[in-house]
């Protein structure tokens, strides 16, 4: 993942498959924080 | 995660085959590599129907745009299919609670709250699966089928429900 992006901007694909890839490190406070924003993009 | 650490542990501490002999005297570890792979296949189930839920409800839109009316064969087939999928995401969900547990019960303290994250995020995928499987219930004729999917919806609930109490409570041991 790019980290000058922010997560919140990416689609629920790519956040699935950040955490899945380990592009995010699948600590408990990086997968809420994931799970966060795919959430903001659903409910948006 | 929390598979990955623990086991990393066990094996720095036994050299090899810490789920043999005298090294995993309750079989804990044999479960928790298990477990780990376990896991794994969820994830890329889950991955595998988030592209089929996509093309369901792609497919539910088509056929609307099409259709005359909401019992039209086509919206009828293409609602039944949105709703079958969800409902496997939510089962698939319960699958990685049901691990998430045995994780939970078995792995290293100090990961325990990630196991607890991922089972949350689980739960919260199980619901959303059956919320959004009965969303599609009232658009259906085939009274068979809606009772069958509303009883596999509260079934996958209640199990979902039990499941990551129990998780929540081995996490909260960790405290």
């Amino acid at each position: 993942m790019n980290p000058e992006e922010s997560i919140a901007d990416l689609t629920v694909r790519e956040l699935l498959n950040g955490v899945a890839s380990r592009e995010v490190t699948p600590s408990g406070g990086a997968v809420a924080a994931v799970g966060g924003a795919a959430g903001r993009r659903c409910a948006r | 995660m929390t598979c990955v650490h623990t086991l990393a542990g066990v094996d720095d501490e036994s050299g090899d085959d810490a789920d043999t002999g005298d090294g995993d005297p309750d079989g804990r570890i044999a479960e928790l590599r298990d477990s780990e792979g376990e896991l794994a296949e969820c994830r890329s189930d889950l991955l595998a129907l988030a592209d089929e839920d996509v093309a369901a409800v792609e497919s539910l839109q088509s056929a609307f745009a099409a259709a005359d009316a909401v019992d039209d064969e086509s919206v009828q087939r293409a609602a039944e299919h949105a709703t079958e999928v969800p409902l496997e995401t939510a089962g698939a969900c319960r699958g990685v609670l049901g691990a998430a547990v045995v994780v939970t019960d078995a792995g290293a303290p100090n990961a325990i709250p990630d196991a607890g994250t991922g089972a949350s995020l689980a739960h919260a995928g199980l619901q959303a699966g059956v919320w959004t499987a009965r969303s599609n219930l009232p658009l259906l004729d085939d009274e068979e089928f809606v009772a069958e999917a509303r009883e596999r919806g509260s079934d996958l609930q209640t199990a979902g429900a039990n499941l990551v109490d129990h998780v929540a409570a081995n996490v909260r041991e960790t405290w």
